[in-house]
């Protein structure tokens, strides 16, 4: 048995929930969209597609799309449109989407997590394919380095359909060679971050984040705002691995868009930063 | 939404509630429903609906019913996934006319008559009772893995969970439930080879299930977002196991991660004609009107650093 770091992710979980209840009831974009409201009366849509009635395209908030089940969504064929960012439909063309669609990062790992306990594979290739998630601020982004709570049955297809990379936890230093063998042998956990990242989403802009670790935990540092992951209890706990690879969240944050730099002096590397971005002007000397 | 389709029943299920009352076969005093519905109801409020059975269909139900046959105009019909389960074939049929399935979180859940087009998030409780009469009334564990992978377990405060799930073999018909068919369900569950065996006093069969069904974390969230830490309890009379202690709740809140501190401390004095170990302090304007004793547990909310 082996402790596992856990990061504070269930505030998280409480901040995405509520999120999404209020993206679901349509108004997750700028303009409203609803679900076609025959979604309710779906049955006797389905019996007029099997029994080859013309009927209007369903017109279906993303979400909705990705919680047809596949055989209904084979049924209703291209007789489709999804609403995208923008409440614009786009009408699927031999099952896909014209161009992917970008909805917040909450919708999509939602529908994500569903399919995937419902072992629905092909919706949650469809997501990756398909979706892409809506950027976050920098400030953002590393509060999300705290663990999905998923089941593993979850998690594993993420590896097993070659979504997510399977990496193993880190050592922590001055480890001796049992805990080495553990942690290397035993899976990272996955942040909401690499997922993220995983999704096609980005930072709203460039930023620094600066990091820095210690033997009390690691720290990142936003303009904004700072995350610090759990702290390293027993460093002589030879069961005690760190439940995050660093090396993972810092290839994430990079592919967020990111520019991730080692702590030296916080204030001052963001003013450098920010002259190496935009050097003072030299007109009126 | 794999075999939501295969496991809606094409008969009438011959062990199932006749309602879609929670806890419907247990014997819960009249305190502990209504404290239960309203957990339930401030829950599912949070996300802006109401989570129950249409009120149509047992107001007026043979003039809904005669709406749905001949799909007249009107607003679709909201039925639990136990009621969806429970009902016979003939009336899932009128009703999947003009239906949405409730969701703890308000999300859309649709239906046709065999099949699920989203995933419900429903009470434990509910859980707990479809999967027990699915497996009383069929015995084939195949459903009983299927059907878990159709629904997801709403998150709730580890204290309204240990008032209700933390219990014993004895009182486990309280709830309503056959102790040996969730057994039975925890090691369908479980994988393994051989079936755990559970001792009288054994109280971690209903966390056990819990743990291993699709959930939404067992946690208490601060209302400021910041970490805070509460004493503030359930009081006896919401309790289904009366000989619960401090000692198992721990237990529980170790499986889950829920961080704490202290202990229930004890009475100096026995109360005469009863014998009431721990003190209650009882606790002005609770947050929560039914955690309204303290006895020295404290537990730590979500936002609190492990």
């Amino acid at each position: 048995m082996f402790k596992i770091k856990k990061e504070i992710y269930f505030v998280f979980h409480k901040i995405i929930l509520i999120t999404l209840s209020v993206l679901l009831s349509s108004h997750a974009f700028a303009k409203v969209c609803l679900d076609d409201p025959r979604m309710f009366t779906i049955k006797t849509v389905l019996e007029q597609a099997e029994n080859g009635m013309a009927y209007k395209p369903m017109k279906l908030t993303p979400t909705t799309f990705l919680m047809l089940t596949p055989p209904t969504r084979k049924a209703l064929g291209d007789n489709i449109v999804v609403y995208n960012d923008q409440c614009i439909p786009q009408q699927i063309f031999k099952g896909q989407l014209p161009r992917k669609i970008q909805l917040p990062y909450e919708d999509l790992s939602y529908a994500l997590h569903m399919s995937l306990i419902q072992n629905d594979l092909e919706t949650a290739n469809v997501i990756f394919n398909s979706f892409v998630s809506a950027p976050k601020t920098p400030s953002e982004l590393i509060t999300m380095i705290h663990s999905l709570a998923w089941h593993s049955n979850a998690v594993e297809h993420l590896y097993s359909q070659g979504m997510l990379e399977k990496r193993s936890m880190y050592t922590p230093s001055r480890s001796g060679e049992n805990r080495r063998k553990l942690c290397t042998s035993t899976l990272s956990l996955i942040s909401h971050l690499e997922l993220f990242a995983a999704l096609g989403g980005k930072a709203t802009k460039t930023d620094l984040i600066i990091w820095r670790k210690d033997r009390y935990g690691a720290y990142f540092y936003a303009r904004h705002s700072s995350l610090t992951t759990a702290r390293e209890r027993d460093r002589t706990d030879e069961t005690d691995c760190e439940a995050f690879n660093g090396s993972r969240l810092l290839s994430n944050l990079k592919t967020a868009g990111l520019d991730v730099q080692g702590y030296s002096d916080r204030d001052e590397q963001f003013k450098v930063y920010d002259n190496a971005k935009n050097p003072p002007s030299s007109e009126g000397l | 939404m794999l075999l939501a389709a295969t496991l809606l029943s094409i008969t009438s299920p011959s062990f199932s509630a006749s309602s879609g009352a929670s806890f419907e076969r247990g014997a819960l005093t009249a305190f502990q429903k209504s404290a239960w519905n309203s957990f339930i109801s401030s829950e599912a409020a949070i996300f802006g609906c109401e989570y129950q059975d249409d009120p149509r269909l047992n107001d007026d139900t043979d003039a809904t019913l005669k709406a749905l046959a001949n799909k007249e105009p009107m607003e679709p019909i909201m039925v639990t996934y136990r009621t969806l389960q429970n009902i016979g074939p003939n009336t899932r049929a009128l009703i999947t006319n003009n239906v949405v399935v409730a969701s703890m979180e308000c999300n859309p859940v649709y239906a046709t008559e065999t099949a699920l087009l989203g995933v419900p998030i429903i009470p434990f409780e509910e859980a707990l009772t479809i999967l027990h009469d699915d497996l009383a009334n069929y015995g084939d564990i195949e459903r009983i893995k299927k059907l878990t992978t159709t629904f997801v377990v709403a998150g709730m405060d580890p204290r309204w969970f240990w008032s209700f799930f933390v219990t014993d073999r004895a009182h486990m018909d309280i709830l309503g439930f056959d102790f040996d068919t969730l057994a039975k369900i925890d090691h369908v569950l479980s994988g393994d080879k051989t079936p755990k065996e559970y001792s009288a006093d054994s109280y971690t069969l209903l966390y056990s299930i819990h743990k291993k069904l699709h959930h939404y974390p067992v946690k208490f969230y601060s209302p400021t977002g910041q970490c805070v830490r509460e004493s503030a309890e359930p009081s006896k009379e919401l309790m289904v196991w009366p000989e619960l202690t401090d000692a198992a709740i721990k237990s529980f809140y170790n499986a889950h991660n829920v961080k704490y501190k202290g202990k229930w401390k004890t009475k100096r004095e026995i109360e005469e004609g009863a014998v009431s170990l721990y003190q209650e302090k009882p606790i002005d304007n609770p947050t929560v009107p039914y955690f309204n004793v303290s006895r020295g547990l404290t537990i730590y909310s979500a936002e609190c650093k492990p």
